[in-house]
């Protein structure tokens, strides 16, 4: 089973041009709000008509302009689950589950619904209506609801978006075990880079109607493909740089020149520095280190983010807001690095990365 | 004194034919305009909302027109040997022309009203157009369309300048009791006047109270279950 999807619409002044051509048990569709992520579900479901293109599923076409193909929603076999679930007000949890096969027309299996609602525990909660239940129960019944109908591929919108945080990597796990018996594949969008991470094996990034990266997401994470990708995926540290040499760069705005582990021909780029990834300098590199300073401090629970500038940058073009970098650190090193009156960090070569500019 | 009940007989059932007429018109059309998306749209809004701020006397002449003898719809149906014009029929139809805005807008607000995304998650589990109609916009704009439908009773009861147009004051055969009304005031008929005014009251009372308290188990979203089980 595998996708083969080529959408292109144009929607008030916006351009939609996906290609995407993936066999992922579990793919996540990773963007900012308004890149379009909801207009590439709703043109797989076809709840949206696309302008031009294609949509496969396995081998199953369920629209191709040129061939004259546009399945209904009802014949698509594609599984939805919206970002606020949309369960039906007015039917307790039992009937919104029943609620497709019911309606299509064949003769139900009544213990396959209990048994689907006995599988996702919502056993107890069949009489009770939508508004009566907590957020993460929708979720399930809003899963359970979609399996009911068994689709070929299931569509997951922001499926965590609606949840407190607390609540949501519990709902993950508990996504993951629900999904695991599940053979078709499974599409997710999020904006959130930790939710597609802990739930997919492979990302694929999507900005301003465009796919910009996909792949592994490890590979994603190490080596975005360009300065929109690293941006999306998370990444604080980005500014504008110019090529020196192979493995050199030189980048204005703070000040340094970086040694870069791989070699580059273009001669303006995006120098592109993970939070996670600067190491504290410990003496024995010989390359991209340098002195910083402190200039402010966010601290969550668990972690801090260290807000710097590099102390000896060159003065030239350098300006306040734009010098400043971001380092997130655990507790314990927060705990040796506080107080100290000059810092030296070191960031690997292989985590300085010099990117195609694709941002306005 | 023989009170003559003929007034209320007349205006029981031209109200209840019309509001079912109206009921089905309004619904049907409410439910399509709302789905409609094309570049007519606000024409063809107008044109249903427009009888609805006319002078019941253009709408009646309008009526007389067409239904009328030599109107195109009056030789139509005379070639059944059907004649419409000052009948029980023409109180009928002046009564659905000018209550059906009421149950068209009060209708398709509620429809527009219910979360698109909820009609395309019952389309992604395989429900047809019309059974969304019937098992998802039916009982989530119930409370609406309920309310619609006591509003346009009302309206239809009240009916009088476009009735008395077309289906004249024949009583016993057309006379509605707003038509009893005026005629009893005109003649000198007080009494008989002032007893068909409060009941023409508590009647339109009745069925405004009846929306606005709501606590009906008819002005309830629909409770039923999503199958026969």
């Amino acid at each position: 089973m595998g996708i083969d999807i080529r959408i292109q619409k144009t929607y008030k002044n916006f351009k939609f041009d996906i290609n995407m051509h993936n066999d992922a048990k579990m793919l996540g569709v990773l963007g900012p709000s308004g890149a379009g992520k909801s207009m590439l579900l709703k043109c797989i479901a076809g709840l949206v008509k696309p302008d031009d293109g294609k949509v496969v599923i396995g081998n199953r076409v369920l629209y191709d302009s040129e061939k004259n193909i546009d399945l209904p929603p009802q014949e698509r076999r594609v599984g939805f689950l919206f970002q606020n679930y949309c369960l039906m007000p007015h039917l307790n949890v039992f009937d919104n589950i029943a609620f497709g096969p019911s309606v299509s027309g064949q003769k139900y299996d009544r213990q396959r619904i209990d048994m689907l609602m006995e599988k996702f525990q919502l056993t107890s909660l069949a009489q009770r209506r939508p508004s009566e239940i907590s957020g993460g129960q929708q979720q399930r019944v809003a899963l359970a609801r979609a399996l009911a109908v068994e689709p070929d591929i299931l569509l997951l919108d922001e499926p965590f978006s609606a949840l407190d945080n607390h609540l949501k990597v519990h709902m993950i796990q508990q996504m993951l075990e629900d999904l695991s018996n599940y053979q078709g594949m499974v599409i997710m969008v999020s904006h959130n880079i930790d939710e597609a991470y802990r739930l997919c094996d492979t990302i694929a990034v999507i900005h301003s109607g465009k796919m910009i990266d996909c792949g592994e997401k490890r590979m994603l994470i190490d080596h975005p493909k360009t300065a929109s990708s690293a941006r999306i995926t998370g990444c604080k540290n980005i500014a504008p740089a110019m090529r020196i040499n192979n493995t050199q760069i030189a980048v204005p705005n703070w000040g340094i020149e970086l040694k870069t582990a791989s070699s580059f021909m273009y001669t303006h780029g995006i120098a592109a520095v993970r939070a996670n990834f600067i190491r504290m300098a410990a003496g024995t590199e010989r390359e991209n280190i340098f002195s910083i300073c402190i200039r402010r401090t966010i601290e969550t629970p668990f972690r801090v983010t260290l807000i710097f500038s590099f102390s000896d940058a060159h003065e030239n073009g350098q300006n306040e807001q734009n010098g400043l970098l971001h380092w997130e650190i655990g507790r314990d090193l927060w705990e040796t690095v506080q107080g100290q009156a000059s810092l030296k960090i070191h960031i690997p070569p292989e985590s300085a990365l010099y990117l195609i500019s694709d941002e306005d | 004194m023989q009170f003559d009940w003929t007034p209320a007989i007349v205006s029981l059932k031209v109200a209840l034919v019309s509001t079912t007429i109206i009921f089905f018109l309004g619904l049907s059309a409410a439910w399509r305009m709302a789905n409609y998306g094309g570049k007519w749209r606000v024409w063809i809004d107008s044109i249903l909302t427009l009888p609805l701020v006319l002078p019941p006397t253009v709408v009646g002449f309008l009526l007389l027109v067409l239904i009328g003898k030599h109107g195109p719809i009056g030789i139509l149906l005379s070639a059944f040997d059907i004649k419409i014009i000052f009948s029980w029929g023409a109180a009928v139809v002046s009564a659905v022309v000018v209550a059906f805005p009421l149950m068209y807008r009060t209708t398709i607000g509620a429809f527009e009203q219910i979360d698109q995304d909820l009609l395309n998650a019952a389309r992604t589990l395989g429900a047809s157009e019309s059974k969304i109609f019937w098992r998802v916009a039916i009982p989530l704009a119930w409370p609406g369309i309920a309310a619609a439908t006591a509003l346009s009773f009302a309206r239809v009861l009240g009916e009088f300048g476009a009735t008395l147009m077309v289906s004249g004051n024949i009583p016993g055969k057309t006379q509605t009791i707003p038509l009893a009304i005026y005629f009893a005031a005109e003649g000198g008929k007080l009494d008989v006047a002032g007893i068909w005014a409060i009941i023409i009251f508590a009647v339109s009372m009745g069925a405004i109270l009846l929306i606005n308290n709501g606590s009906f188990w008819f002005l309830k979203p629909d409770r039923r279950r999503a199958d026969g089980h």
